[in-house]
Order: structure tokens, then C-alpha cells, then sequence
């Protein structure tokens, strides 16, 4: 550190109110022992996120492979690969559909959706995933010719265990983690 | 494994040295121990994980204030987003959290001092801070604010008058 200039006469010529009140002692505390324990306190937490992050946990139950699965549907490669059904099937819509006067023609319309970038295409698709339908997605996964590496393994399920998994799920979260999914 | 003894080692030292310096200069932005404890943490955690990318053009506790003090700032953004609006304005609502705060007994005018500072522009309010509190010469805080000395004396000298102005305005019983 430099040497400090002078702040107290700075100060006395400035505002001699100032100046004395810096006089008075430090009104703020801190709990007692604060700063000896504080290192010993960051060192455990550095060393705990040091070893989650060495040693991920890998899901056992069929619940988290489920949820594996699902995650891995919004994986950017396959939802690409969703995106570009996607738009066949509104391009397919546009040129079934009758025009009208005042919207655009279904070749306007086409021309609009040539300009789209993929990445928009593809927010587009996950942010709307729910109104598509099951069967559009998959057919979507098999003619796009990208191979599925967390294929769903056999398991035995019933909607009934997965409702039953994902409400206990959601019980076991506190207000954090849930703001951290939306 | 080694190296990780090392580092923690070096960290330690490191901690020793500026976490109460640190700690004062986060506290009196944040006002409350407890903000300022999650602050300093963070802060500190960022400082080890960043360290290697400390290039020495800047003194190494300019660095870390200026570290200090973009948590801290971050820090009050987010609470301010996140206070509901009150009818009190900023200044009361700070004397009164000071009067209620286990770990402040300073006396009325130094509450009012506090409440002062509240008003200033954020970063009058931290020129003020790092000169008046922190004793920082204008030459490092150039160096770690990214302003001229000049400006900085000027923004000191204005922030002084206002604060000034606003105690003498108190009446203290």
C-alpha cells in the first residue's frame, strides 16, 4: 500500500464535524471469535465444494433415470434435431391452411420462417414443448436420424409411481430449489 | 494434492491479511454483520477460485477490493429487487435497522452518519466510504475505480458538504 496522503487535514479543512466524529470508536460489531474461526470455516467450505464437484453423483433409481431421460430429450443436439420437424410440420400446416385477406399468405408466412436461426427455432420448441403432441416428438426423434444415447432402459412404471416419486420429490425441496428450476 | 496443501496454505495467509480490512469495508456497505458475512464469504471464494488470474498491473489489495466492493454492490442490487416498497424512506428505514442491530452500538449521531451516507449517489457514496473509513489514498482508489484523482477529490469534497448538510439538519437528542 502507498503511504497514506494526508486525509486529516483534508478533512479539519473540509468539515471539522467530520473530522471529529472519525475520532469516535467503530459503533459496528462482529460475534465474538468471528475473525479467528472465519478461515478454518472457508477452508471446510471450499474442501466440501471441491469434493461434490469430483464426485458427482450418478442416479440410481429408475425415478432418476426417468428424469435422465427426460433432461436428455432437451439436450441442444436432439432439440435441433425437434426443431427441424417442427418446422415442416407449420410449413405443412401453412399450405393446408385457406388464406385470408388480412394475414399473411402461407409463402409470406414461409419466406418469415426461412429467416429463423435454429437456436430460435429451438427456444421456440422448448419453450412450447408441452403443446406438442407425444407423437409428433417421437416421430421427430426417429426421422431426424440422431440416435438417442440415454435410451430409456425397461423398467416397470406406472404413471401412479411416477406421480408418487415426483410429489415427494417436490415435498423434499425447499422455496430455493424450486426457484432455481423456473 | 500437494499443490492443493499449498494453495490452501497460501489462502490462509491471504485471509489473514485482508479479511477484516475486507470484512470493515463490505460491513459498512451492507450495514447488517450478517449480509456482510455471506458478502465477505462469497467474495473470499471468488478471490481463491480467480487468484491465478491476478495479473499484478494493480496492487494486489486494490484487487480485492474492487472485488469486495462489485460483491457488495451486486449484493445490494438484488435486496433492493427484492424489498417490498416501504412508506419509510431509505435513510429512516436504515436508522431504524441500526437501532434494532445486535451488533452496532453507536450513538445517535453516528446513526445519523450512517443515514447520511445512505443518500449520497452510489458511487459518491463509495468514494466517501474508501476515503473517509477505509483511509485510501486518491492515488490507489484511481487505480481501482478507473477514475482520475481529480474527479475523485471532487466527488470526495461534494459527498463531505452533503453529508456535512445532513447532520447539521439532525437534531440530536
Amino acid at each position: 500500500m502507498r503511504k497514506q496522503d494526508d486525509l486529516k487535514q483534508e478533512l479539519e479543512e473540509l468539515s471539522p464535524l467530520l473530522h471529529k466524529l472519525k475520532a469516535q470508536e467503530n459503533p459496528f460489531k462482529t460475534p465474538e471469535g468471528y475473525f479467528a474461526s472465519l478461515p478454518d470455516e472457508l477452508i471446510t467450505r471450499l474442501r466440501t465444494e471441491a469434493q461434490l464437484v469430483s464426485a458427482p453423483v450418478r442416479p440410481t433409481s429408475w425415478a432418476d433415470r426417468l428424469l435422465e431421460f427426460l433432461e436428455s430429450l432437451l439436450q441442444p443436439r436432439l432439440a435441433v434435431g425437434l426443431a427441424t420437424i417442427a418446422i415442416l410440420i407449420v410449413t405443412g400446416l401453412l399450405w393446408l391452411r385457406p388464406e385470408t385477406g388480412s394475414e399473411p399468405s402461407a409463402s409470406e408466412q414461409l419466406a418469415l420462417l426461412s429467416e429463423l436461426s435454429a437456436e430460435e427455432v429451438s427456444n421456440y420448441v422448448t419453450e412450447n414443448i408441452e403443446t406438442f403432441e407425444e407423437e409428433e416428438l417421437m416421430l421427430a426423434v426417429a426421422e431426424s436420424g440422431i440416435e438417442v444415447e440415454n435410451s430409456l432402459p425397461e423398467m416397470d412404471l406406472d404413471s401412479q409411481a411416477i406421480e408418487d416419486y415426483l410429489e415427494e420429490a417436490i415435498q423434499e425441496m425447499d422455496e430455493e430449489d424450486l426457484e432455481t428450476l423456473f | 494434492m500437494k499443490d492443493d496443501r499449498q494453495a490452501e496454505r497460501g489462502f490462509r495467509l491471504l485471509m489473514q491479511k485482508y479479511q477484516e480490512r475486507l470484512y470493515w469495508h463490505i460491513r459498512r456497505m451492507v450495514t447488517e454483520h450478517e449480509d456482510a458475512n455471506d458478502v465477505l464469504q462469497n467474495c473470499l471464494i471468488k478471490i481463491f477460485r480467480n487468484i491465478r488470474q491476478f495479473e499484478g498491473k494493480s496492487q494486489l489489495y486494490t484487487w480485492l477490493y474492487r472485488i469486495a466492493t462489485n460483491e457488495a454492490i451486486s449484493f445490494l442490487a438484488q435486496k433492493k429487487r427484492q424489498q417490498v416498497s416501504s412508506l419509510d424512506n431509505a435513510e429512516s428505514h436504515l436508522a431504524n435497522t441500526l437501532r434494532a442491530d445486535a451488533y452496532f452500538d453507536g450513538n445517535e449521531i453516528q446513526i445519523h452518519l450512517q443515514a447520511a451516507m445512505e443518500g449520497l449517489p452510489e458511487k459518491q457514496r463509495l468514494v466517501f466510504q474508501l476515503r473517509y473509513f477505509d483511509e485510501m489514498n486518491y492515488q490507489d482508489m484511481s487505480e481501482m475505480l478507473g477514475t482520475s484523482v481529480g474527479a475523485l477529490k471532487a466527488s470526495f469534497h461534494h459527498a463531505v458538504k452533503k453529508v456535512e448538510s445532513y447532520l447539521s439538519g439532525v437534531q440530536i437528542d
